[in-house]
């Protein structure tokens, strides 16, 4: 063992030599340059700029404020909800035209695929919770079509716990950890949300789910994706049908045990999205087909439940499953925060041939989701993000805002005007987001339908 | 559930509906995938295995669709059989992380402490409704544990066993372990 007094002499000797004893990996040929964030080459990563070997350090070290200052913002704040997730990239595989039904773009020509992005997640963990809780799964699916994104924004359960938006705060407070004691983490487990059940009788049809196998899925692979909502298809005659969305896995359904969750939680947390991360990268491409319910006005008004109501489902064997394409995972993100992380989906993200119908969680939804990301993304330009952005032509007159990427050029920042060829975009009738005219009346009120009683 | 007092009732609005269909497309177990496709077959091996009847089970998983891993007391290559890598150290190793279970490593090549994992091992997967293949060296340990062997366990002597084996697996659990 060497002395202390030899050890100081070889540093004096390293000194003398310009050696320096820390690791410095140096730039050689065909290596990036380490630059700051303005471009400027990094000479030396390892060490901040002082007066002397030992002396304090200088407050006109630019690279090291610039590299402590973007380390200390990089959080951001996590999902209300759905905070723990995982996505792919992927296509969208048209089988046949469903012109008779729809005018959506991405329906009418056989065979035509259109690039997807998919994030599964829990709901109620936060970010860093494991992958098997109990829990319902989100499935939440980005269409880039050609006349514009649509995010089919669902679950792995066909029914949810309420039945007006307005209760979705006081659910998930419910559900979430204990505002006085901060647990549990990531499970319904718990007086406050059990209160809640029983104080909500609609949502037990979703506690009889959410109690099962259902909620606790083997893979993301063989979870099926439910649109939970009825929407309607719109054709280009402007003639509605009523339609639930159904996302069926090729791989069939699968679930683990409950002894198997809570091991699976302690030796490795992240169960469902190593799986999923192996499978795209050894080729096993997971598939799922797109399925629809159709109906008409006629046929809702026979059921004995309300089509409006998302505590229902519509049995199959009323009306039964048309398979009308295939969703294919293909491509793992290149980095999680970028992609994964700074997705937004929105139910109110529609396309030309899909409208909504009048069932109330999904009209609040259609707030929620753009309200949210302002906060959590920082910006109302979080569209302008490449994973979130259209792959189709976009033009608009919204502007400014914090980080605006594609701020419009020239005058024309209004319509109408007056600049001809330098007036910016226009609408379109003809290819315009027509919505369908539903006839509505009635008186405005506060009030639960009585067809909703039903449970 | 044991709970007491009872919550009180919700106020009923509707009667209870006579006539309910019945909805057999919503259940999992009318429902089975049928497949070993895209699943995991976790092979516990030791140096002197059987590596024939590991090979051949590994084989006959890829033509399912499915994957394997290898189980092995260290994460050493094998001395004669490079081939066989061991992706998983089976003192960490949880019966939880797969679809189906072969159990081919030699109770002779296991240490102590290996052995008490071996037990854990069985009995969690006994208990999780696991296919699970297994070589006549273990007779006595199920017998030990008092696990009685049924049809999702299935000894494996020879190729046609192997396929065997493969051929149950598609059906995912042995559900009715609970039942007996």
């Amino acid at each position: 063992m060497m002395s202390k007094k030899v050890r100081v002499i070889n540093a004096s000797k390293a000194k003398e030599k310009g050696k320096r004893v820390e690791t410095h990996q140096q730039a050689g040929k065909g290596t990036p340059l380490l630059t700051t964030a303005q471009g400027v080459t990094v000479s030396d990563d390892q060490n901040s700029l002082k007066i002397g070997p030992k002396g304090p350090t200088l407050l006109e070290d630019f690279n090291f404020r610039e590299k402590i200052f973007h380390f200390d913002h990089e959080r951001i704040p996590e999902r209300v909800v759905h905070a723990r997730g995982y996505g792919a990239h992927g296509y969208f595989e048209n089988y046949q035209s469903l012109a008779k039904y729809t005018c959506a773009d991405l329906f009418q020509r056989e065979k035509e695929k259109i690039p997807a992005f998919v994030r599964f997640s829990t709901v109620v963990g936060n970010k860093g919770s494991a992958d098997l809780a109990r829990d319902v799964r989100g499935f939440a699916v980005k269409l880039y079509t050609k006349r514009g994104n649509w995010d089919i924004v669902g679950n792995n359960i066909p029914v949810f716990f309420i039945q007006d938006a307005i209760k979705f705060p006081d659910l998930i407070h419910a559900a979430k950890d204990e505002p006085n004691s901060g647990f549990p983490q990531a499970q319904t487990a718990h007086d406050n949300f059990w209160d809640f059940i029983s104080l909500n009788p609609e949502s037990m049809h979703m506690i009889m789910w959410v109690m099962s196998d259902r909620a606790l899925p083997r893979s993301f692979r063989f979870m099926p994706g439910f649109g939970v909502h009825t929407f309607r298809l719109i054709n280009a005659k402007q003639k509605s049908t009523f339609v639930k969305f159904h996302w069926l896995p090729k791989l069939g359904v699968q679930s683990i045990t409950w002894d198997e969750a809570v091991k699976l939680n302690g030796a490795d947390p992240d169960f469902h999205r190593r799986d999923l991360w192996e499978a795209i990268h050894s080729r096993q491409f997971p598939e799922w087909e797109l399925g629809m319910q159709l109906f008409n006005e006629n046929m809702a008004k026979k059921f004995d439940f309300d089509i409006l109501d998302p505590t229902k489902l519509i049995p199959e064997e009323l009306i039964p499953i048309k398979k009308v394409g295939r969703l294919v995972l293909n491509r793992c993100v290149d980095n999680f925060f970028a992609e994964t992380e700074q997705v937004a989906f929105c139910t109110q993200n529609i396309i030309p041939g899909i409208d909504f119908s009048n069932d109330p969680l999904l009209q609040g939804r259609n707030f929620s989701y753009l309200d949210t990301q302002v906060k959590r993304l920082g910006s109302p330009n979080f569209a302008q993000l490449p994973i979130n952005a259209p792959k189709c032509p976009f033009h608009n007159f919204q502007q400014d805002g914090h980080m605006a990427f594609y701020n419009l050029s020239g005058r024309a920042n209004y319509e109408p005007n007056s600049w001809k060829k330098a007036g910016g975009p226009r609408e379109s009738l003809k290819k315009g987001f027509k919505t369908f005219a539903a006839m509505e009346s009635g008186e405005k009120l506060r009030v639960r339908p009585e067809s909703f009683a039903d449970y | 559930m044991g709970l007491s007092p009872l919550p009180k009732a919700a106020p009923i609005v509707y009667a209870k509906k006579k006539n309910q269909i019945h909805a057999p497309s919503l259940s999992l177990l009318l429902n089975q995938p049928n497949t070993f496709k895209g699943r995991k077959l976790g092979i516990i091996l030791s140096e002197k295995s059987n590596f024939h009847l590991a090979g051949y089970l590994e084989r006959l998983a890829k033509k399912q669709g499915g994957v394997t891993e290898i189980i092995a007391p260290k994460i050493l290559n094998f001395k004669d059989k490079k081939r066989f890598k061991p992706q998983q150290s089976f003192e960490t190793a949880i019966s939880a992380s797969y679809d189906a279970i072969a159990i081919l490593a030699r109770s002779k090549d296991l240490v102590k402490y290996h052995e008490l994992k071996l037990f854990t091992f069985l009995q969690e997967s006994f208990y999780q409704c696991k296919f699970i293949a297994y070589i006549a060296e273990l007779v006595p340990i199920f017998k030990k544990l008092q696990l009685k062997t049924d049809p999702g366990i299935i000894l494996l002597k020879n190729t046609d066993t192997c396929q065997s084996f493969i051929k149950q697996c598609k059906k995912l659990r042995y559900w009715e372990r609970h039942k007996a």
